[in-house]
């Protein structure tokens, strides 16, 4: 597999551009020109890179609820509801909405039978928005129903028209993603290909930004859940090297809360910090660069307090990093797609808990000093290997880096990741490598992580092994009382 | 396909197949399952992400397999599953034991009927999203041996 890493010519993305939209009718709505026109009488309220700078500058958090349901008539409804009645009211809020399962995997024809079904039933019969199925002129009509901003969840192996679709209908944003997308959720799909959709859809990007349409790169370090925050930033540093390469030039890197406090508020910092220093390494000006939450990627709890709790505790930590945005998850997260008022229930839960701690940032302490010195080692490693791969081309670096298993995941779909990582947590609750395959750690932190899982090991009396990965997978979905890391 | 000794426990290895069903790509209750089941003492075929239901099919006979165990995360379980056992049944595995397990409707619906439905859809288990491994072995041993019995 090789890749070209270069940026792409204007005149060679309008040829391609044509090629993505003929996989479903409502590509022919999209018209470049008429939609740039149409982000450029958006108020800025409406504009995530715009809001989000400004949440930087005024130290606020822009806050995103996800929603996703089959009908316009459904989307609309949890909005008026929302907007309306649960506080999210917000110059800095703004909507995620989700793509449903169908529409990630282009399976158009199925959406639509759940679209039917959903007209039929009442019910709503689809797990997201089937943005392609709705078009250009549906998601206008989410944009202007909404007082919000909103992107869409440009997922899975393919998000050339659903990208196009929703910048065209007015979203300002975009997921940056390629290697975390079929790490995360593809099974068989080539990262060669992969990339190539991702350089599409950040020229993309790049084409409206470029012409007055700032439009915001969401890129992702979840991974699948149980990566410790190493892994994850590696992979945002690259994807945000790789959109830059496009143009892209504003970055909100989406961190997955791995609910332990020091090491979620590292990770936070640390992301920014080491995101800017590679993109002004390799020469791209005018970047701006943020932080912030993802919830919970693991099990969640099935009863909606403990799930509640959750959310709270997510909000409370995103403060006291000191980071710019959070993704929000609802209380039904473990047991459906999200109802209006599960959807109003997490906003009022995040906007109180971040009311209560204000300005409030956690002072750095002895603990977070060293955590933080690890993380970085950890991030420098994977990615100075990856890069040094094929002479700091970071698309061919990471396709290699994949088949030396220097990039990495614990349990993940993708049949041409090696799969070999193990992690269990420690007594804190931060994530540990208990196997950490091919990764190019640095000694020092493999003895760290180790010396965290020895800890454990003797205050739980329980050996560290495949039982204990186990336990912990499942262990933030526990009831209540008995899910105490030292004593598992 | 399987066998069961004088005390009805299995003494030689059961074959199950198991896979995440339609285009859902959550694998991490297989991966766990896959496990618990061959501690267990069971041949496992894992299947992975984002399986149709015509590969269930085929590895179950490739195999001999006495259970399919699908997995379902997304909410969509219910659409990608429709047929599933009419197929099973076309395809000369009517006896096979079918289990469904994970997040399996889009609304808030009470557990029993997200149960009923998908018992009427042909399936002989159905489990919500926090089961535990070693319910669905209990379970799986005791079918197993049923099924032996009634062979």
């Amino acid at each position: 597999m090789e890749v070209e890493d270069r940026c792409w010519e204007d005149s060679e993305f309008l040829d391609a551009h044509g090629a993505a939209l003929k996989d479903w009718p409502t590509g022919e709505e999209v018209d470049l020109e008429e939609a740039i026109a149409y982000h450029r009488s958006l108020p800025d309220h409406k504009v995530q890179a715009k809001q989000l700078a400004q949440a930087d500058a005024n130290g606020e958090i822009v806050v995103l609820p996800q929603v996703g349901q089959a009908t316009l008539e459904k989307m609309l409804g949890i909005f008026d509801f929302v907007e309306g009645e649960c506080g999210m009211t917000d110059c800095y809020d703004s909507w995620f909405i989700i793509l449903d399962a169908y529409n990630r995997k282009k399976r158009f024809d199925a959406a639509q039978q759940a679209i039917d079904a959903t007209y039929k039933t009442g019910n709503n019969m689809l797990n997201g928005y089937p943005a392609v199925n709705h078009g250009v002129s549906g998601f206008r009509r989410l944009i202007e129903g909404s007082g919000h901003s909103a992107h869409l969840s440009t997922l899975d192996e393919d998000p050339r028209l659903c990208g196009e679709i929703s910048l065209a209908g007015g979203a300002s944003g975009y997921l940056a993603y390629d290697l975390h997308d079929v790490m995360q959720h593809s099974r068989e799909y080539p990262l060669d290909r992969r990339i190539y959709n991702f350089q599409y859809i950040s020229k993309l990007a790049a084409y409206y930004t470029e012409r007055g349409a700032p439009i915001l790169a969401w890129p992702a370090g979840h991974h699948n859940g149980w990566e410790p925050p190493g892994m994850k930033i590696a992979i945002v540093v690259l994807q945000v090297l790789e959109a830059a390469r496009q143009g892209v030039k504003h970055f909100a890197c989406s961190y997955g809360l791995s609910s332990n406090l020091v090491q979620d508020c590292v990770a936070l910092r640390v992301m920014r910090r080491l995101v800017t220093e590679y993109v002004s390494r390799f020469g791209y000006e005018g970047v701006n660069v943020c932080s912030g939450g993802y919830p919970h990627l693991g099990v969640w709890p099935t009863d909606i307090l403990q799930a509640t709790a959750q959310m709270a505790w997510e909000a409370a930590v995103t403060r006291m990093a000191g980071a710019q945005f959070l993704y929000l998850k609802s209380p039904d997260e473990a047991s459906s797609t999200p109802s209006r008022e599960a959807i109003g229930a997490e906003v009022k839960i995040a906007k109180h808990m971040l009311n209560i701690l204000g300005d409030f940032k956690l002072e750095t302490t002895a603990a977070m000093e060293e955590e933080e010195e690890m993380v970085e080692l950890e991030v420098r490693a994977i990615v100075d290997t990856t890069l040094d791969f094929a002479n700091g081309d970071p698309s061919n670096g990471m396709i290699r880096a994949v088949e030396h298993g220097v990039l990495d995941a614990v349990f993940s779909p993708w049949v041409f990741v090696k799969n070999r990582l193990l992690t269990v947590r420690d007594v804190d609750g931060a994530y540990r490598y208990l196997d950490h395959g091919a990764m190019p750690l640095p000694e020092r932190v493999v003895n760290y992580h180790k010396s965290k899982i020895e800890q454990r090991s003797r205050k739980s009396g329980m050996k560290p092994d495949i039982d204990m990965v186990t336990k912990d997978l499942y262990s933030l979905a526990r009831p209540v009382g008995s899910h105490v890391f030292s004593k598992l | 396909m399987s066998s069961v000794n004088s005390d009805s426990t299995i003494d030689t290895l059961s074959t199950v197949v198991i896979g995440t069903i339609g285009s859902d790509a959550h694998v991490t209750g297989q991966f766990i399952l896959t496990r618990a089941l061959e501690d267990a003492g069971f041949q496992v075929v894992r299947l992975g992400a984002c399986v149709p239901q015509e590969e269930f099919i085929e590895a179950a006979i490739e195999t001999g397999a006495a259970a399919i165990l699908v997995s379902s995360l997304y909410g969509m379980a219910y659409f990608d599953c429709e047929g599933l056992r009419e197929k099973c049944i076309e395809a000369g595995l009517k006896d096979v034991i079918l289990y469904i397990g994970g997040q399996l409707g889009t609304n808030r619906e009470d557990f029993r009927d997200v149960e009923k439905s998908f018992k009427e859809l042909g399936f002989d288990r159905v489990f919500n999203s926090d089961t535990r491994p070693a319910q669905v072995i209990e379970n799986l041993m005791k079918d197993v041996a049923d099924d032996v019995k009634n062979a």
